[in-house]
């Protein structure tokens, strides 16, 4: 006879597959510190950026980026921050903006890598601590840690 | 560094308070450090890793480049030209050499 019944061990082999499937790859985990260290803990709310990416991108070494975010710019309400994440780059974080009131226009544009098919997600942080959020999914032909590319 | 930036500007004489584009592309490999060469040896990290903007030293935008931007970073970004002066750009890289260039804006 077993010491376990049937039903124990498929309960616990259950059990086991559910935390490797919960447990976030490292990657993830890296993503989570970047976005909590940029948010502060804050729930980031849709809207208020504009994010323009192609949907397909020939060219994984060079992404347009373009980026504009809706705010007056004044002293007491302004965007203080912008974070661009690739979430499944080698190094996720591709490159972060800081605006003050006065001079800034709170709208970019760049070029950017990304290393596989995902999506682009752009962080923007206001005075008032406010966090938004807008993701774009971009399709990769050819990524841009490809060999010779 | 051999090549200056490249650098456009919407307008130089623009009105008090105009909206004012500027695109700057910099050369630069933008060299992640993931790469390896022919013999298999890494190729070091070299990047642009701080690029500052101000008008008369008054700050319009500063960007942190990461790994993930383009060789030859090009940037586009926009300024409120409240007042005439030096608008100056620096490009900093990973081993602290500078690449710099100044604009005159004159209001009308």
């Amino acid at each position: 006879m077993n010491r376990f019944s049937r039903r124990q061990i498929l309960a616990l082999a259950g059990w086991v597959a559910a935390v490797m499937l919960l447990r976030p790859p490292r990657a993830e985990a890296q993503t989570q510190d970047i976005v909590s260290a940029f948010t502060g803990g804050k729930t980031p709310a849709a809207g208020k950026i504009e994010l323009d990416i192609p949907f397909t991108a020939d060219n994984a070494n060079s992404v347009p980026v373009g980026i504009r975010v809706d705010s007056p710019m004044t002293a007491d309400n302004y965007c203080s921050e912008v974070l661009v994440l690739a979430e499944k780059n080698p190094r996720p974080k591709v490159c972060s903006f800081k605006f003050e009131p006065g001079l800034s226009v709170p709208y970019l544009s760049t070029r950017i890598r990304l290393a596989e098919s995902q999506n682009v997600a752009v962080f923007a942080k206001m005075n008032d601590g406010s966090v938004f959020v807008t993701r774009k999914s971009v399709t990769v032909t050819t990524g841009a840690c490809a060999p010779g590319g | 560094m051999s090549n200056p930036p490249r650098i456009w500007l919407s307008t130089k004489t623009p009105k008090q308070g105009e909206i004012v584009t500027v695109r700057t592309i910099v050369q630069h490999v933008m060299e992640t450090g993931f790469r390896k060469d022919a013999d298999g040896k890494t190729v070091p990290q070299k990047i642009i890793s701080k690029f500052d903007c101000t008008l008369n030293g008054k700050p319009v935008i500063s960007w942190t480049p990461g790994t993930g931007v383009s060789a030859n970073p090009y940037l586009e970004f926009r300024f409120r030209a409240e007042e005439a002066g030096e608008l100056k750009m620096v490009w900093v890289d990973d081993d602290k050499s500078v690449i710099e260039a100044v604009e005159k804006i004159t209001l009308t």
